[in-house]
């Protein structure tokens, strides 16, 4: 569940935004259009917690992210949230398996290679556990940033243009799985694009 | 996965970058692990080999050459004293026990010395086969000398002029017999072979002139006090009434050691300085690996990874650094130590041991693992100042 109230970030630099109230209910899709420049990442940024608001308030699963001190952030964001970004980072010196189990052990040092498992096997990267995450083609690459952002069962999933680097067909699949991945876990999608593709295959729109 | 296993990951997935400051740490350990070693094993073996004796009187020279040669058994002697005065000096009250020794010889390198048995005594050296020598050419081997020349009881040899292995002239007609082997002491006896005066005196007897008693030499005195009051009395006596030395060997061997000590200690702080630079080469490093994989450590953060953690993981990878250059340097001092052990057993006879960590050196791990972990806590402030959402929209 995700609910944001006259939110509003101004950047040192004096650059403003004003977001629309958002409000999304416990496993539903929300699609966040808007051209480059009108504030996507930063409104995504100040949903994660990785911005503090400077005014206005967020609610996800009934706390208040404002309320939350910044080590509070880091552990709640741990565990309610699965982040994709625009560009996918991973850690270099590690497998993907390793950067999947990484993905787990914080905030609660959880450990379950049964899930790790499942979840590559479900995303079709069972096969390149093994490999170092360097080693990977850019399609597995974005399997490995959607099964990062699922492996800890969040309840909300964001997801900072998911397509912007794909082509129509891919574009439909990474979609199609996200969503499908979503509804598994029961968690709220939100993805923030300006890549009007996707504006057909979701119901809620809402644009900046 | 762990914030244990990152670190190292992390350490190892890039090697070259920390190998500089790695190399530093390991020349830094294993040269101060090195000397420490070396300096404290050599004072404990000359310390052990001149425990016994007292006061050495000998011709006049160098009393450090007097020290060195009659007790420790690695210098030319400074020439011979008349058996009569010996044996007049031998009188006094203030002395407990004097032992006779002369030199003249060697076989294969290896110094026959000329004595009585109450030398054995000195360092407590026990038979291991066979019985101590009664007659002129009878001798017993020192442990290391039975195992270096490859001899048994009742082998016999022909033994060299001079203390080394280079004189080609061989005394012939005088073959020594091996009579007995000792236990290993791990004191000088171990590399010596010890016979009674009279094979030395026979040894260098010229057929054609006959020698009085009077003519008869010996090399030097090794004296044992009877009471303190003879350190004091003795040595001024025979050095001022009599045309032969008296040299301590503490005194001898502690002057020695103290020059030595200079360089020990300007090695020593040779090797500091570099530990000092390493401390740095680490800061510099890792401050660098930080930059390089700000990224990685934003993505952390996301998973909810607190700042904390991520001063952890840079602060054990410091640490493993560490560890791995302590570990590899005092390997690397021992490997050094035993090449010198090696080439100290052949020339000398000392046995250094390569035994497990000191003291000095758990408080040298202690000390290598604080640099490390100043250096990378310094480096790793910067991860409180991680500002996430900018490094993470950023172009890649």
């Amino acid at each position: 569940m995700i609910k944001t109230s006259k939110l509003q970030f101004s950047y040192t630099t004096g650059t403003e935004f004003h977001f629309p109230d958002i409000s999304l209910a416990e496993g539903e899709h929300l699609l966040i259009l808007g051209a480059s420049g009108v504030g996507k990442t930063t409104l995504l940024h100040l949903l994660s917690g990785l911005l503090p608001v400077s005014s206005g308030n967020i609610t996800i699963e009934a706390t208040e992210l404002p309320s939350l001190s910044r080590k509070q952030l880091d552990a709640f964001r741990g565990r309610q949230m699965g982040i994709i970004f625009q560009n996918d980072y991973f850690i270099s010196s590690l497998s993907v398996s390793e950067n999947l189990a990484l993905r787990l052990y914080f905030p609660d040092k959880k450990k379950d290679n049964k899930r790790i498992r499942e979840l590559a096997a479900r995303l079709g990267i069972l096969d390149q556990l093994d490999k170092k995450v360097t080693a990977l083609s850019e399609g597995q690459r974005q399997r490995l940033s959607i099964a990062l952002a699922l492996i800890n069962k969040p309840k909300v999933i964001f997801a900072d243009e998911p397509t912007a680097s794909l082509d129509d067909e891919n574009c439909e699949k990474v979609i199609a799985l996200l969503k499908e991945e979503a509804s598994i876990s029961k968690a709220s999608l939100l993805i923030i694009t300006h890549d009007q593709r996707v504006k057909t295959m979701f119901k809620n729109h809402l644009q900046l | 996965m762990n914030l244990v296993k990152l670190s190292f990951k992390n350490l190892v997935s890039k090697p070259l970058n920390a190998l500089l400051s790695l190399l530093l740490l390991v020349l830094s350990v294993a040269l101060v692990t090195f000397m420490l070693q070396l300096s404290e094993q050599v004072k404990g073996n000359l310390d052990k080999n001149i425990k016994p004796v007292d006061l050495v009187v000998g011709a006049k020279g160098s009393p450090l050459q007097l020290v060195l040669s009659s007790v420790l058994h690695i210098d030319a002697p400074t020439g011979n004293i008349k058996l009569i005065e010996a044996k007049k000096l031998k009188k006094s009250r203030l002395i407990k026990t004097a032992i006779p020794v002369s030199y003249g010889d060697n076989y294969k390198g290896v110094r026959i010395l000329g004595t009585d048995t109450t030398y054995f005594g000195l360092y407590h050296a026990k038979l291991k086969s066979g019985q101590l020598f009664s007659k002129s050419h009878e001798v017993v081997l020192g442990s290391t000398s039975a195992k270096k020349l490859n001899l048994t009881l009742g082998d016999t040899f022909l033994s060299s002029h001079g203390l080394a292995d280079q004189s080609l002239e061989e005394h012939h007609g005088h073959p020594f017999i091996v009579v007995g082997v000792l236990e290993t002491t791990g004191s000088v006896v171990d590399n010596l072979i010890v016979t009674n005066l009279e094979s030395i005196w026979d040894v260098h007897r010229h057929s054609e002139e006959e020698h009085t008693h009077e003519d008869l030499e010996i090399t030097s005195l090794l004296i044992q006090f009877r009471n303190p009051m003879a350190m004091v009395q003795l040595p001024r006596y025979i050095n001022d009434k009599t045309n032969m030395q008296a040299a301590l060997p503490s005194l001898e061997i502690n002057r020695l050691v103290r020059l030595l000590g200079v360089g020990v200690q300007t090695i020593q702080l040779i090797a500091i300085a570099i530990l000092l630079v390493s401390g740095l080469s680490i800061f510099i490093s890792l401050l660098k690996a930080i930059r390089e994989r700000r990224q990685e450590l934003a993505l952390l953060r996301t998973y909810g990874a607190t700042s904390g953690q991520l001063l952890w993981l840079v602060l054990l990878e410091g640490l493993f650094l560490g560890l791995i250059g302590f570990v590899l340097g005092w390997v690397l001092g021992r490997i050094g130590l035993w090449i010198i052990a090696t080439y100290a057993q052949d020339s000398y006879g000392y046995s250094l041991s390569l035994g497990l960590p000191t003291t000095w050196e758990v408080i040298l791990l202690a000390s290598t693992l604080a640099i490390t972990a100043l250096a990378s806590i310094l480096a790793s402030l910067s991860v409180f100042k991680l500002n996430v959402s900018k490094i993470l929209s950023a172009e890649k």
